[in-house]
């Protein structure tokens, strides 16, 4: 299979590619929070200028990508203001990981473009991935006073907070890094940067649970609700659901080792901290890994949310469009796997996902632009 | 493709109504009904309830039925409530049953009603056999009898207006034909309503479809006239005329194309009538209500949708068309009424609360909810409105909104040109957001672009 890259047979503003399942994660892009509803959810990616470039499915009465250089989108589509603005922001930034997309859609969304539960939402998931650092922090450093130290004990954050408490810190620190020999400031910079890597995903000694971790739970019962819903509603012949289900299942099947190999550092914190930097570029691998692995389903599993209640038919068009953008395993991950049994999803894809149709049609839609909101918000 | 074994989980969540005390059961089910009957919870009451019926059903244990239950059963799903004095056509009002069985028992075979009773007492309550066995003579007799009292009266004006009279009203008069002909067909409608799965359907599976198609075709060749009963079962359990369409096409699909065709002009009054029906529910649904506007906008736009996936579905001719129209027409005055009206007053002293100096953070979010709020109601209503009148009145109230906001964009670059410290990107940005909701994306983004070359000066 050629990837979307490499079929360029098209003109110089895009060009269309029949290929859905793509070697690598950078080559499946990372999902842009456009809120135009043609635009929704489509995957940004450097090409091999170092140049973005769109791929946006199921366009213009094709079964294929759309793969369209990043200048020319804004001429191609009447696009939201919202997206005018994170069409900027994603160009300035060279957003093409999660993470920087991440930073460019809230950073839009507080701008009020896309409503006000866009800014509600983005300052609330702002907010919450700032405490769930601190927490993560917290928790790492109580981890290695408690289990490292020759004396253990627990602190409360108060206590972590207080000059008090930052001295017996320091002083326990300086206890660890005389026997593994480090610096306490070393070990001290280690655990920021530790935490700062796993704050998306947070530790399983944690009480609450943070963002990576949250989605894979959601994910999971998403697996089942759509499975169920393909069994129970009478609605979906082709299987749509089941296929979605075993994307779901795939990508679970492949992140839960990530989260328990990144899981595993925190077990071994000696050991982890002794071997800092191959302790921090393995850490920083796997997270980045399975944000890769997670970029996208967010948005899937709003989609279906939005439409639990609903009546069938806007849940059979909720799957269609779920299909259309379904967050596929790259083939590379999928060889790290035994027992690939996956060689006809492609063929699969291609038989369930339909053409948008009226992409360049000058009306836009409120009601589907507020809904493509609402659901961006909710992503955040 | 999945080739893991089922997942049961869902099925193990759903078993947990079983550890739910009894009285608190009893009080949930009766919230969850009560909440049906509100339109924006409606669903969520409906997702809940499918989730408890297994326990509804053993919380209610099988009564034992009487002669006058078992009368009933054959037309049990067509019977409603109406909110109305009329019939709508394909339903029986609840109160019906009274006077048609009064009726029934005045003119029945001396034994009948009896030996009915008698069998009832013997059968066990939850012996559905014996039960449908015990119906069997006191079905035939009930259409024997009502047929015959039918067809007396309509021998003359005035022994109609007697019956109509005696039964209390034109509606139950209008019912005494559908629960004769009901009765006449009860063995296959009871096969059909065992197939079936119960209301609200949402879906149907190839079994139901078989069991559909095979109802139509013993019906027809029972009695032709009786065939749209057999839809009229069906609409009556979906949870939305909407789905109809779909049904039809699988119908048509598995052979029964011809019959739905002889039978469309009877569903297509049927989905107008009850539409109209729908109608007064909606009123007194929206009447209850605060809801937001853009929410009232969205219900009423899924009921025209409803509306016309169930007229397509049906087909039917110009008048069929025309009292479609005329129910489209009627929604869109409902919501002149609810949100067109006064809406232009709402939306501009929203935005003028956004330039409040006093006004929290929090006020200002509200205000710009308002003024979404009022403008994405405006437009979705014009969008699904069949009233002229109200399409007028919908297009001079945005414009009006589009002149103020236009004003305002002017203000704001004006004062950000000016470096007026009591402007910001902010305000730029809300009123950005609101042109582009009445204007459109690529008025609302010159706006933004001019905003930002003010502000560079």
């Amino acid at each position: 299979m050629t990837e979307a890259a490499n079929d360029s047979s098209g003109s110089e503003s895009g060009h269309l590619s029949t290929r859905y399942w793509p070697a690598t994660f950078e080559e499946r892009g990372v999902v842009a929070p456009f809120t135009t509803p043609t635009l929704a959810f489509s995957r940004v990616r450097s090409d091999r200028d170092e140049a973005l470039e769109i791929l946006v499915p199921g366009m213009s009465g094709s079964t294929g990508i759309y793969v369209i250089a990043w200048p020319s989108v804004r001429e191609m589509f009447r696009m939201s203001v919202h997206d005018r603005v994170l069409h900027e922001a994603i160009a300035d930034a060279k957003a093409t990981t999660p993470r920087a997309m991440r930073r460019c859609a809230n950073q839009t969304a507080m701008t009020g473009l896309a409503g006000p539960d866009a800014i509600e939402c983005s300052k609330a998931a702002l907010e919450q991935e700032e405490n769930e650092r601190l927490l993560t922090n917290f928790y790492l450093i109580n981890s290695v006073v408690d289990r490292l130290s020759s004396a253990p004990a627990k602190l409360t954050v108060a206590e972590l907070s207080s000059p008090d408490g930052k001295r017996k810190v320091r002083q326990i620190l300086d206890d660890i890094g005389r026997r593994i020999g480090a610096s306490s400031e070393q070990i001290y910079a280690s655990l920021e940067k530790w935490s700062d890597m796993i704050a998306p995903l947070g530790l399983p000694v944690m009480p609450h649970e943070c963002r990576l971790r949250r989605l894979m739970k959601r994910l999971e019962a998403f697996r089942m609700n759509v499975d169920e819903w393909g069994r129970r509603s009478n609605a979906d012949p082709d299987g749509m659901s089941f296929l979605t289900a075993d994307v779901a299942k795939l990508t679970l099947d492949i992140g839960y080792p990530v989260i328990e190999e990144v899981d595993a550092y925190a077990t071994d914190l000696s050991g982890s901290l002794a071997s800092w930097r191959r302790t921090e570029s393995a850490i920083g691998e796997r997270v980045n890994r399975l944000s890769w692995l997670l970029d996208g389903w967010d948005h899937v599993l709003t989609i279906w949310d939005s439409v639990l209640e609903s009546p069938i038919w806007e849940q059979v068009d909720a799957m269609e469009e779920i299909v259309r953008m379904l967050p596929l395993v790259p083939k590379k991950e999928l060889e790290r796997q035994a027992g690939d049994a996956w060689g006809d999803i492609e063929n699969a894809l291609r038989k369930f996902v339909k053409p948008m149709q009226s992409w360049q049609s000058g009306e836009v839609d409120i009601d589907l632009l507020l809904r493509v909101e609402q659901r961006r918000a909710r992503a955040l | 493709m999945s080739t893991s074994p089922p997942d049961r989980s869902l099925d193990l969540l759903a078993g947990r109504v079983f550890d739910i005390p009894e009285p608190q059961f009893v009080d949930l089910v009766r919230a969850l009904e009560a909440r049906r009957l509100k339109l924006d919870q409606r669903a969520t009451a409906d997702a809940v309830l499918s989730r408890l019926r297994p326990r509804m059903s053993m919380a209610r244990p099988p009564r034992r039925p009487t002669p006058q239950r078992l009368f009933c059963l054959p037309f049990e799903d067509l019977l409603y409530d109406p909110g109305t004095d009329r019939k709508a056509v394909g339903r029986i009002p609840r109160s019906a049953i009274g006077p048609i069985w009064a009726l029934f028992a005045e003119h029945a075979s001396p034994g009948v009603i009896e030996g009915t009773s008698a069998a009832l007492k013997t059968a066990e309550p939850d012996d559905t056999a014996a039960i449908l066995a015990a119906g069997g003579p006191l079905w035939t007799e009930g259409a024997r009898v009502l047929s015959a009292r039918d067809a007396a009266a309509r021998k003359s004006a005035d022994g109609r207006t007697k019956l109509r009279d005696a039964l209390g009203g034109e509606p139950v008069l209008a019912s005494l034909e559908d629960v004769t002909i009901l009765l006449r067909i009860a063995p296959p409608i009871l096969e059909l309503r065992a197939a079936l799965p119960p209301a609200p359907i949402e879906g149907i599976g190839r079994q139901g479809i078989a069991a559909l198609v095979q109802a139509l075709k013993t019906v027809a060749a029972l009695d032709r006239t009786a065939v749209p009963y057999v839809i009229f079962v069906l609409m009556a359990r979906l949870r939305d005329l909407g789905i109809l369409g779909d049904l039809f096409e699988k119908l048509t699909e598995a052979g029964a194309g011809e019959l739905l065709r002889a039978a469309g002009e009877q569903a297509g009054e049927a989905v107008v009538s009850q539409s109209e029906d729908r109608l007064v529910d909606v009123r007194n649904e929206l009447a209850d209500e605060d809801l937001p506007k853009a929410d009232i906008a969205r219900a009423l736009g899924r009921e025209v949708e409803a509306l016309d996936r169930s007229a397509r579905a049906v087909g039917g001719g110009r008048a069929f068309a025309r009292r479609i129209d005329r129910v489209k027409g009627e929604l869109g005055r409902v919501a002149r009424e609810h949100v067109v009206t006064g809406s232009v007053e709402a939306t501009l002293e929203a935005i003028a609360g956004l330039d409040d100096p006093m006004a929290t953070a929090d006020q200002e979010m509200q205000n710009l909810r308002a003024a979404e709020d009022r403008i994405v109601a405006l437009r979705l209503c014009g969008r699904f409105s069949g009233d002229p009148e109200t399409a007028k009145e919908i297009s001079a109230a945005m414009k009006k909104i589009g002149s103020g906001l236009d004003a305002r964009g002017q203000q704001l670059i004006a004062r950000l040109e000016k470096n007026d410290a009591e402007v910001s990107v902010v305000d730029l940005y809300n009123t950005v957001r609101l042109v582009e909701l009445v204007d459109g994306p690529d008025k609302a983004d010159k706006l933004r672009l001019a905003g930002m070359n003010a502000m560079k000066g």
